[in-house]
């Protein structure tokens, strides 16, 4: 499986070249990639179906607990195949749509980044690695929304995704650590046993709001959903890949896998229920207001995440099987319609529900495809919708509280969603007339297969569900270990939720036959800017941003003494108070000890020092800070640093020679500070100096122990040969970091002469 | 010596930051010199000094016997000096360009840069 | 800056600043010196010499070429770690040819080519900046 992924990987990486090498073929020749992929998660169905499970464990931080293990259950194979199957066809598909478009090779390399990424995701084992591959979808994501990026909307829809995934991202992985802590294992099926652990740890409700909030944000629940419909400036197969079969559902996958830990618990329910149901209907209301073809989708990809998560929340073993169910069923159908939706984009140039019309016609295949889908959406039989449907009615009708209302909500959903599945296929393909200037051809085949493919298995899976009731199963149990053996099947006999689904039909019906005949009465309907939390998103975006405009302005005000003295002060503000603990220190000068020439050393830096500092003239500045330099060399001639002392010596003949060569091309000394400012650093800087002093004091009052010191003085010779140990650490013991200072060296050498010339040209220049 | 060396560091750093906090561009070089022998003398201070023994291993031994200066801060120091006159050549001659191409000593004059635009 | 005592002085002086640098740059790793000091003092001579004639005519003079020594200065400092990879052991060990022992050098060792790297480099620095503030 680690194969799988790093093959991924690396194909990205060479995306680029192979592209150059293909041009418009390379889309199938990628396709291969995830094709392959399928193939051997198919050569592995039986082993999953029966019940066992495939690991693959490869050690990557073991210091932390941070393995790369992989797991295939039947959860994961379900999303595995998703993500093969759906990429492969998408690969082929975006082959031909982004044909003639600049920059094709990198929407290549996102996307198979993206693929690679999305695996590993759902075939981690260690949270750890399911956090980095998380994230990885993020920013893969962020490169296909902001694919245009010479557009302004697209850019801010990338970086709005963006900020709210990763913002979830961040929760999550707090979430996932205090997981990790709380149960003592980094690896998901070990923690999926510990649930007792984690609860006796006290950490369990702070891990499962964080993780709930990471889910939220990715798999778009109301407040979090805006940013899908604004992904949809994406170019159509990532919508459809990413923000419809794959992605997005990259939440519900962790709040499936999570629920062993977390079922049970009342907090899980009520959140999940609560937000799942809000999401489903908002999201389904807002979809028949739209006329974009995507948004409508879009909008209806929310709902349907809301749905799942809700089903989540209720938790019941027919609940668990309608999540898995639908899982599929969704990615079919919705998939499918994102893809034709491209198509229909592609040929006739619109997306707007009121232009288009009667092109079944032109493009029959597509058509037809488009009306299997949307029968599938609307839960008509004998589509596998119509299934999952069918078990999310006996979910909420099982349900012990609030069975009514959540009943009624889904009600509610389903009659939007056939409305929704009438606006797409009839208001499309038939219609009252056909706005559009251009004549429409049929999508070349590259195109239509994948969607037709998908159309048919949706109605395969919902004529014989049993080839696919194995996996399903598998994949229930995992999320709720010990669930009861799935049954799917077409036929139930006459029951209530038989007689629930006609009537979501018949009133999805009439309400799609208002909308059809009414549609200047839906275009009044608005939703005021305020109540949407895309505006509360705007408003604490433009917070944050005026909030550092006004920090910056105020803390990085472009004055260099300001900077210094803040520093100064604050330095010395955490400087008094640790060293209040130490108090004064004992001054015993020993006057006994005490050479002529240290004394005298010592007063002429003090008064070069002074006289540098004071001096009118520059030319006397600099005498006098040589004389300082020198006072430093004698100083390490004292204490025992002849190397220090030659060194410094002749730096200190190159600087005073360096002024000298500039100083007359340098300004004369201009005095802007006079009188009370200067007294003002003075006190400054005296503050300062005395705390040096201070500190120096007090630390070499205590005593120091020193090992290095012990270490060099004896290796220097048996190790290193050297018998001068400061050029032995120079170039033996430490020449890594001597290697790191040369090289600095030589880029400030490189810097000067990169100066000068670079100024001598634009004179030449202007010359 | 050992007992008025941390006087001499305050003075120097004293002096150091006195001259970095006026806006003339020649003084605020020689303010940073300055510091960078305060720092050097710091380094070398605070790990203690030994008078007249420097780590060199004698003819006949092959380890140094006590007391003897402590190496390791010196090795330190010695590539901080060098390092320092890269730093400070590049400073002066940033100076020299910024003055040739701006026409001023005053550091109040080249912050426009760092400001944000209203 | 033009002084007869200079200009006649640094002639001769210049071997022998060379001379001074390279034996401090190979008693460096027994006694005070090193690559550090002996390429500073290398360059002096040299930057006295631009300082008197010219930094033009110091480069024709010499073949000087301040960045190709920095650049080469860096070049041998990172093969004298190299050499060790090759010999298996990790980069930067000190390796020593213990057999013969040169006389005035000492016994030859990465380490020894490495401060020989770091004197080109150092000396190299110097005159870089020396002769770019010259030229102008």
């Amino acid at each position: 499986m680690l194969t799988i992924i790093l093959i991924g990987f690396v194909l990205a990486i060479g995306a680029i070249a192979i592209h150059r090498l293909l041009k418009n073929y390379s889309g199938m020749a990628f396709a291969v990639y995830p094709a392959a992929a399928f193939v051997w998660f198919l050569t592995q169905y039986q082993t999953v179906a029966s019940g066992e499970v495939v690991m693959s464990s490869m050690e990557w931080l073991p210091s932390l607990g941070i393995a790369l293990d992989f797991k295939l259950d039947g959860l994961s194979l379900l999303f595995a195949l998703l993500i093969t199957g759906i990429g492969a066809i998408v690969l082929t598909y975006a082959g031909t749509y982004m044909k003639g478009v600049d920059h094709t090779d990198r929407f290549f390399v996102a996307l198979i980044l993206f693929m690679a990424s999305m695996l590993g995701l759902v075939l981690s084992d260690n949270i750890i690695s399911l956090f980095v591959f998380w994230e990885l979808t993020s920013f893969s994501s962020y490169f296909l929304i902001g694919f245009k990026h010479e557009d302004k909307a697209s850019r801010k829809s990338a970086l709005e995704a963006l900020l709210i995934t990763a913002g979830g991202g961040l929760a999550l992985l707090a979430g996932l650590v205090l997981l990790g802590i709380g149960g003592g294992s980094m690896s998901i099926s070990e923690l999926l046993t510990r649930g007792n652990e984690l609860a006796d740890s006290g950490l369990f409700n702070a891990a499962m709001l964080l993780i709930i909030i990471g889910c939220f944000t990715k798999s778009a629940q109301f407040p979090f959903h805006f940013w899908l419909p604004s992904a949809m400036a994406a170019p159509t197969p990532v919508s459809a890949y990413l923000h419809s079969a794959t992605m997005v559902k990259a939440g519900i996958y962790l709040l499936a896998r999570m629920s062993p830990v977390f079922n049970g618990a009342d907090g899980w329910h009520a959140t999940l229920l609560l937000f799942g149901a809000t999401t489903m209907i908002v999201g389904a209301i807002i979809a028949i207001l739209q006329t974009d073809l995507k948004k409508i989708l879009a909008y209806t990809t929310v709902s349907a995440l809301g749905l799942l998560t809700m089903l989540l929340g209720i938790g019941t073993s027919v609940a668990i099987h309608a999540v898995v169910i639908f899982i599929l069923a969704h990615a079919l159908y919705k998939g499918c319609l994102f893809l034709v939706a491209g198509i229909v984009d592609h040929q006739t140039g619109s997306r707007d529900i009121r232009k288009l019309g009667r092109i079944f016609k032109d493009m029959p295949y597509t058509a037809i495809t488009a009306i299997i889908a949307c029968l599938s959406m609307a839960g008509i039989p004998p589509l596998f919708g119509f299934i999952s449907k069918e078990f999310s009615y006996e979910s909420t009708i099982g349900m012990i509280t609030n069975s009514p209302l959540t009943t009624s909500a889904f009600f509610l959903t389903g009659v939007f969603f056939t409305a929704a599945a009438g606006m797409l296929s009839y208001m499309v393909f038939f219609g009252k007339r056909n706005k559009l200037k251009v004549k429409v051809h049929e999508a070349p085949v590259t195109m239509v297969a994948g969607p037709i493919l998908m159309a048919l298995l949706s109605l395969v899976f919902g004529l014989s569900s049993g080839w696919i009731n194995p996996l399903l199963d598998q994949a229930s149990l995992a999320i709720l270990p010990g669930n009861e053996s799935l049954k799917m099947g077409l036929w139930h006999g006459i029951n209530t939720e038989l007689l629930l689904s006609l009537a979501t039909l018949l009133v999805g019906l009439s309400a799609f036959s208002f909308i059809y005949l009414n549609p200047r009465l839906m275009s009044r309907i608005e939703i005021s800017e305020k109540i949407k939390p895309s505006y509360a998103y705007e408003q604490v975006m433009e917070g944050i941003a005026d909030l550092s405009k006004g920090v910056t302005r105020y803390v990085q005000n472009g004055y260099l003494r300001v900077y210094v003295s803040m520093m100064v002060g604050t330095f010395c503000v955490l400087a008094l108070i640790i060293l209040q603990d130490f108090g004064i220190p004992k001054i015993s000068i020993l006057w006994s000890d005490f050479r002529v020439y240290d004394i005298v050393i010592g007063i002429i830096m003090i008064i070069a020092c002074f006289y540098t500092v004071m001096a009118k003239s520059r030319l006397l500045a600099i005498a006098m800070l040589g004389i300082v330099g020198y006072g430093v060399a004698f100083v390490f001639i004292i204490f025992g640093a002849p190397d220090l002392a030659m060194t410094q010596i002749l730096i200190e003949t190159l600087t005073v020679v360096l002024f000298v060569l500039v100083l007359w091309k340098l300004p004369r000394y201009l005095i802007f500070a006079e009188g009370f400012i200067k007294f003002r650093y003075f006190l400054v800087s005296a503050l300062f100096g005395g705390i040096m002093t201070w500190i120096v004091m007090i630390v070499t009052q205590y005593p120091l122990d020193s090992h290095l010191k012990v270490f060099f003085s004896e290796n220097s010779y048996p190790l290193a040969m050297g018998k001068n140990v400061v050029n032995v650490i120079l170039v033996d013991f430490r020449s890594m970091d001597t290697l790191g200072e040369i090289v600095v060296l030589g880029i400030a050498a490189i810097g000067v002469y990169g100066l000068v010339k670079f100024n001598g040209d634009k004179k030449g220049g202007k010359a | 010596m050992e007992d008025i060396l941390p006087f001499l560091i305050g003075g120097l750093y004293a002096g150091g930051i006195y001259l970095i906090l006026h806006r003339s561009f020649v003084k605020l070089i020689i303010g940073l010199i300055i510091l960078g022998y305060a720092s050097n003398l710091l380094l070398f201070t605070i790990s203690r000094v030994t008078r007249g023994a420097p780590p060199l291993i004698p003819e006949e031994a092959s380890q140094l016997t006590e007391p003897f200066a402590d190496p390791l801060p010196q090795a330190l120091i010695l590539t901080a000096i060098v390092i320092g006159f890269g730093i400070q050549a590049f400073a002066i001659v940033l100076i020299k360009v910024g003055y040739q191409a701006g026409d001023t000593d005053d550091l109040d004059d080249l912050n426009t840069t760092d400001r944000l635009e209203d | 800056m033009n002084s007869t005592i200079l200009s006649t002085g640094i002639r001769i002086l210049i071997p022998l600043f060379l001379l001074f640098s390279l034996f401090l740059l190979f008693r460096g790793h027994n006694a005070p010196g090193g690559g550090f000091v002996g390429g500073l003092v290398a360059s002096i001579g040299f930057a006295l010499y631009a300082i008197n004639y010219g930094a033009e005519r110091a480069r024709r003079r010499f073949y000087l070429r301040p960045l190709k020594l920095i650049a080469w200065g860096l070049l041998i400092a990172v093969l004298s770690g190299i050499i060790p990879l090759i010999a298996g052991e990790t980069f930067m060990t000190g390796l020593w040819y213990d057999e013969i022992s040169i006389p005035l050098l000492g016994k030859p060792g990465t380490p020894i080519l490495f401060d020989i790297g770091v004197y080109l480099l150092v000396a190299g620095t110097i005159l870089g900046i020396i002769f770019s503030l010259w030229e102008e």
